[in-house]
């Protein structure tokens, strides 16, 4: 499990990594979200959407309804130009710290 | 069978009640659903296990609802119910407020009737309940007041029990020394003074003097001096925190002296506070070791257990029963007076304003008379909101469908009328005590209180908070059920929502107040008439153009000359008395006995001293022999009777037949009077004995017509020309009867006050109802004046339907008034038959009161040009 702090301050480049990756909806985020995180990222799939309105009413993404083969509506999320600026400083700011958690901790698991 | 569709809808519509979801935000996940559900079929799951768990892994709706907020938010926005960590209460009753503000504001007139008309309610009852909280008040206050109690007597005699509260001056002490349980005892005996300090002079008719005792059975605390050492010294006087004001203005009134009736000098050793909801506080303690200094016997009185002149108290041990303790001493007097069928009680000083000695109600009569006033004011109030809130609910109908279609529950709609009706409870409670604050002088003046209301007082709040839940909650219950339970389908159809219940309700519901109303305007009518009736009766003497002065101290000596000083003005002065206790109220009772009498308990018959002038003066009949005579020696020792005394001795020529009197005063009957009324008309005549012998107290001057102030003027002079230095302080006669019945009177006057409210009340509801209903049958009324009705025809359509209503309360409220007013009336030994014409009036006056209320409505809807009702319509 993961903290509710380091939740909230990871949530935000994850979704943003995934969709620098290409458009995408909902569900295959969150499908994507586990894959990558080996179940690690526990997230309940509903609390994905509320940071996705956050996101695209700050203006980091935008969306767009599409209908699918199957007749399905689907919301695509894309990465706007603001998002992918702070996608940057983000890790910009992530590299930093592991970093410095590595140096003081050199015991520490590494993430590959 | 599970069916996904249906499962995927009922997902829907929860999330549809929860107001943060949007539309898209709501198909969004519920494509996310299906995406999930699909995914875990494909593993091969089931329908149903698919569905489960794909829901679960979406997560809480309320959580996702929450967070979905906070990204929306802001500043000024009121948190939904869905914001967790905030009570959800606080933020519906808010939004309850938020829209039952904004439904005020939509229709001013509607909620200006309810507020009003709830507003009246709540006043005239929030004034009811402070005269009822002061009422219930009195002597509560004294320490340990579950402990103190005021000994009375009944005196056992053949025909009848009399109860006697004046008790004899040993009894105090006899049983503190002699009985344990016993830890205070104190006597009062009630006098009246002429009190001088410096040029102040003034009667004080609450006197009293007072055993230091006294103050350890009841807590009038000092608040300088010490009141009890004060009672031990024959040359100290007490007073009451007013008294002091009233002579001393802001001095300190310790150690100056008073002068009583212009001879008898007393210092002022301690003050104590006297609360004004006390019926046995006095303004002036003397000691009662200073009787003497007024020439009274005290070692005579000491030993006479037969005269009854002072009020006993005690104070029982903590933990003692007093019943059993009454049980112990109830025989206590006849171990005395041997002779004497006398039974010694005690009465909880907390019970003294409210109820008679025996426990029989007195004054708690009223107080429950006027709360139930009181409540069926406050639910007349309640009515009107119930009528008119449902009278709308065709306006509101669309609402309640509309809020259940986009998934309101129906506890939702429920909470939301009960907030509306509490926040206009709340407006009519700020409303009412703007009422109460200007209707407090008046309602002062109505009750001879001071009340005010309290704002420091926390029972008030609880009160108000109280009455506002019990007012919103009462007004809004039947509303919120009625509306709540509205089928969506059917109301925005534009189905006919109007149920026969739901209108049968209202007119059950103005029956009930308008029978109420009736109740009250026939009983205010006979409560007027009977007490018109106690003043105008022949009491069997004549009370008017009679002015009467106190006499104290030595001018009591002084009659014979002031009356020969009157009757120098035979312009102005028919003749002049003095005597005891006036024709209106004689309260002493004597024992008698009489030659040839068989034999026999003691009996008392009730007298008054009267010099030979009273039965003149106050124009009496003698019905047989003769009045007293100055020119016939010895008749200072004879007697007069009424018939009653006659009746009772079962005389058959009572002339010549010798009289005891008192224990040894033994004397002839030389005339009899006719029956007169000397106490008050609730009971029967007793018998009385007249006596010239004795200590008297009023004089009374019987004015010619023609010019009352020139002679009071010339009483006056008169007065201190035989009376230096003693204040003259004349008074009418006929006032002091009207003070007897000062209690019916009040009480005539409060429900003639308080039924006037509720006919109002009522009447703004049925005002709103008759707007309402003009206005639904705008149409109705269009077309039958485009088919030639005229408009009285119309008016007098609309009008059957409330008169119909008004008759059937008339049904209701005649039996309950009678049986109220036949059980009010049993109360007095003269009284009035209960008019019918009475109640006709009352039916007439409410069906005329109801006709104009609706008629403004009715003719107005009646001559609106059917021309703009049809084409809108």
């Amino acid at each position: 499990m993961v903290s509710k702090a380091l939740m909230a301050a990871s949530t935000k480049p994850i979704i943003l990594s995934i969709l620098r990756e290409g458009e995408d909806y909902g569900y295959n985020i969150i499908q994507k979200v586990k894959t990558a995180s080996n179940g690690f990222l526990d997230w309940s799939d509903g609390m994905l959407y509320p940071i996705l309105q956050k996101l695209e009413k700050d203006g980091h993404i935008s969306s767009r309804w599409i209908i699918s083969e199957g007749g399905r509506h689907r919301k695509y999320y894309q990465i706007t130009k603001k998002g992918r600026k702070e996608l940057a400083a983000e890790m910009a700011q992530l590299g930093g710290m592991f970093g410095a958690l590595a140096r003081l901790c050199p015991s520490l698991p590494s993430a590959d | 069978m599970f069916d996904m569709e249906n499962a995927v809808r009922e997902w829907k519509r929860t999330l549809l009640k929860l107001e943060t979801f949007e539309d898209g935000f709501i198909a969004e996940l519920e494509s996310h659903l299906r995406d999930g559900i699909d995914r875990l079929k494909e593993k091969g799951l089931s329908d149903e296990a698919a569905f489960n768990q794909a829901v679960s892994q979406i997560g809480r709706p309320e959580t996702i609802g929450g967070e979905s907020f906070k990204t929306k938010a802001r500043f000024w926005a009121s948190p939904p119910t869905t914001v967790p960590g905030r009570s959800s209460a606080g933020a519906l009753a808010w939004n309850g407020f938020k829209t039952a503000y904004r439904l005020f504001r939509r229709q001013k007139g509607y909620s200006f009737i309810n507020v009003a008309g709830l507003a009246v309610g709540l006043a005239a009852c929030l004034l009811i309940l402070l005269w009822v909280k002061d009422e219930l008040s009195y002597d509560r206050f004294h320490a340990g007041v579950n402990t103190v109690y005021r000994l009375y007597l009944e005196d056992r005699l053949e025909a009848r029990t009399a109860i006697v509260t004046a008790t004899p001056f040993p009894l105090a002490e006899a049983l503190k020394k002699e009985f344990p349980e016993v830890v205070a005892a104190g006597r009062t005996y009630r006098s009246q003074f002429q009190i001088r300090h410096g040029d102040k002079l003034f009667n004080e008719g609450n006197v009293c003097f007072a055993d230091p005792g006294l103050f350890a059975c009841l807590s009038f605390p000092s608040v300088r001096g010490d009141a009890v050492r004060a009672l031990g010294d024959p040359g100290a006087v007490v007073l009451s925190e007013e008294t002091a004001r009233k002579i001393f203005g802001g001095e300190n009134p310790l150690g100056r002296s008073l002068t009583l009736d212009a001879k008898t000098d007393f210092s002022v050793a301690a003050v104590v506070r006297v609360p004004a909801n006390t019926d046995v506080g006095f303004a002036v303690f003397l000691p009662m070791n200073s009787l003497p200094r007024f020439g009274q016997d005290l070692a005579g009185w000491s030993g006479d257990w037969r005269a009854r002149n002072f009020s006993t108290f005690i104070r029982l041990a903590d933990g003692t029963s007093a019943d059993a303790f009454a049980a112990k001493i109830s025989e206590y007097l006849k171990t005395k007076n041997p002779g004497r069928n006398e039974v010694l009680r005690l009465q909880p000083v907390s019970r003294i304003h409210l109820y008679r000695p025996d426990g029989t109600a007195a004054g708690m009569k009223d107080v429950r008379t006027l709360s139930t006033i009181a409540a069926f004011i406050l639910l007349l109030a309640c009515v009107n909101f119930i009528n008119l809130a449902t009278a709308r609910a065709g306006k509101r109908a669309r609402e309640v469908g509309l809020r259940k279609t986009i998934g309101a529950r129906r506890a939702q709609i429920v909470r939301q009328f009960f907030a509306e009706s509490v926040f206009l409870a709340f407006l009519s409670l700020g409303l009412a005590l703007i009422i109460i604050g200007s209707a407090l002088p008046a309602f002062n003046a109505l009750t001879g209180k001071t009340l005010t209301l309290d704002f420091s007082d926390p029972v008030l709040y609880l009160g108000l908070g109280l009455a506002v839940l019990v007012a919103g909650t009462l007004s809004g219950l039947y509303p919120a059920v009625f509306l709540s339970g509205f089928k969506p389908a059917a109301v925005l159809k534009g189905r006919n929502f109007e149920s026969g219940r739901g209108s049968a309700i209202r007119k059950g519901l103005i029956i009930f107040q308008f029978a109420v109303s009736l109740v009250l305007i026939v009983s205010a009518a006979v409560i007027a008439s009977q007490i018109r009736f106690l003043r105008s009766r022949d009491i069997g003497f004549d009370r008017s153009r009679l002015v009467y002065a106190y006499m104290m101290g030595d001018n009591r000596n002084n009659a014979e000359a002031l009356k020969a000083e009157l009757a120098r003005y035979p312009a102005f002065f028919e003749g002049a008395s003095a005597c005891n206790n006036l024709p209106t109220q004689i309260l002493y009772n004597s024992s008698v006995d009489w030659e040839g009498r068989a034999s026999g308990e003691d009996m008392s018959f009730p007298y008054v001293i009267g010099d030979f002038d009273y039965v003149k003066t106050f124009g009496m009949t003698i019905t047989r022999g003769r009045d007293f005579s100055r020119d016939i020696a010895g008749d200072e020792d004879r007697f007069i009777v009424n018939e009653e005394a006659v009746r009772q001795m079962g005389l058959s020529s009572p002339l010549g037949t010798r009289l005891r009197f008192m224990r040894s005063r033994w004397g002839e009957i030389i005339g009899v009077v006719r029956d007169f009324n000397f106490q008050s008309m609730r009971v029967p005549v007793r018998p009385l004995i007249i006596t010239p012998k004795g200590s008297k107290r009023f004089f009374i001057a019987k004015m010619k017509p023609g010019d009352p102030e020139a002679a009071v003027r010339i009483f006056r002079n008169a007065w201190n020309r035989i009376n230096p230095g003693f204040l003259f302080e004349g008074r009418f006669v006929d006032e002091a009867f009207d003070r007897i019945y000062g209690s019916e009177t009040r009480l005539g006057k409060i429900v003639t006050t308080f039924s006037l409210l509720a006919v109002f009340v009522s009447c703004l509801g049925l005002f709103g109802l008759a707007a309402y209903t003009a206005e639904r049958k705008t149409r109705e009324i269009g077309i039958r004046k485009v088919l030639g009705a005229s408009v009285a025809g119309i008016v007098g359509r609309l009008n059957r339907e409330f008169a119909i209503l008004v008759l059937l309360a008339n049904l209701i409220a005649w039996p309950v008034a009678y049986l109220a007013m036949k059980s009010w009336l049993r109360s007095f030994a003269y009284r009035i038959p209960l008019n019918p014409i009475l109640f006709l009036a009352a039916a007439l006056l409410a069906a005329l009161i109801a006709g104009l209320t609706v008629s403004i409505q009715t003719i107005r809807a009646a001559t609106a040009d059917p021309v703009k009702s049809l084409k809108h319509e």
